[in-house]
């Protein structure tokens, strides 16, 4: 089995963060709208949070595809804002593998761990 | 049947009980969700990503818990995936719950459970944990 995820990357857009509202249906204007944004402690519109879980999710199934027993813990560490790369990734560890989405500045916005085949 | 007095009623810390559920919500991965999904992530296969299904429960996180504060902070996530397959097409049925809730720094932690089902087959369970505005 690999030491390491297949590294999957996303460069945000508004386009982008639009699409991933309407299909979550969550049209929070802290994600779609940069006059509110301004008024945030942000500046700036960000991205969903779970929009860069689902990519950490498509590098777990682009190594191991959905062999059922995947327990994932993870921790949202910063913001993403609308425009910037996030890359998904992770190495194994002894218990499992230390999983993670970083920014192109290394940046860390979700670290965790997951484990396979295991009672969560 | 007991009547929801509260109905209405903003979801503020004060109110949430644990043990209570808030609903089952169906979510359709009709064709207008796999195209958005394309939109961000690419096509995919007729199986459904598991974070498709992360995507079903947050719809549902926010549509079982209504109206609510602005500024909830999604902390950290837990999530357990079945053998179970779903595919696109199917109807995600996500039972959204209260878990525990905690008053700690002046800070009002919440654990939402979260139980995914496929017709009779769970393809996914785990817990959001928020820190909830008012």
């Amino acid at each position: 089995m690999t030491d390491r995820l297949s590294e999957l990357s996303l460069t945000t857009n508004a386009e982008m963060t639009a699409a991933y509202a309407a299909l979550s249906n969550d049209y929070n204007p802290l994600h779609l709208d940069a006059d509110f944004a301004a008024t945030t402690a942000f500046g700036q519109p960000i991205a969903h949070g779970a929009m860069a879980l689902d990519l950490l999710l498509n590098a777990i199934e682009a190594s191991f595809g959905q062999p059922g027993g995947e327990c994932l813990d993870i921790r949202f560490t910063a913001p993403v804002k609308v425009g910037e790369r996030i890359t998904a990734g992770g190495e194994r560890t002894d218990e499992g593998f230390a999983v993670w989405v970083r920014k192109d500045d290394g940046t860390k916005v979700i670290q965790g761990t997951l484990k396979l085949g295991a009672v969560c | 049947m007991p009547q929801d007095d509260h109905k209405g009623d903003l979801w503020t810390y004060e109110r949430f009980q644990p043990g209570h559920v808030f609903g089952v919500i169906p979510i359709q991965t009709d064709a207008g969700k796999r195209a958005d999904w394309g939109r961000v992530f690419g096509p995919t296969s007729d199986r459904l990503p598991r974070g498709m299904l992360v995507t079903a429960m947050m719809e549902a996180y926010i549509r079982a818990i209504q109206p609510r504060p602005d500024g909830n902070v999604h902390a950290s996530q837990e999530l357990a995936f079945t053998e179970a397959q779903a595919n696109w097409g199917d109807t995600v049925l996500v039972t959204v719950s209260l878990v525990a809730k905690e008053e700690r720094k002046g800070r009002y932690w919440v654990r939402f459970g979260i139980e995914a089902h496929v017709g009779d087959a769970q393809v996914m369970t785990g817990t959001i944990r928020s820190i909830w505005a008012a």
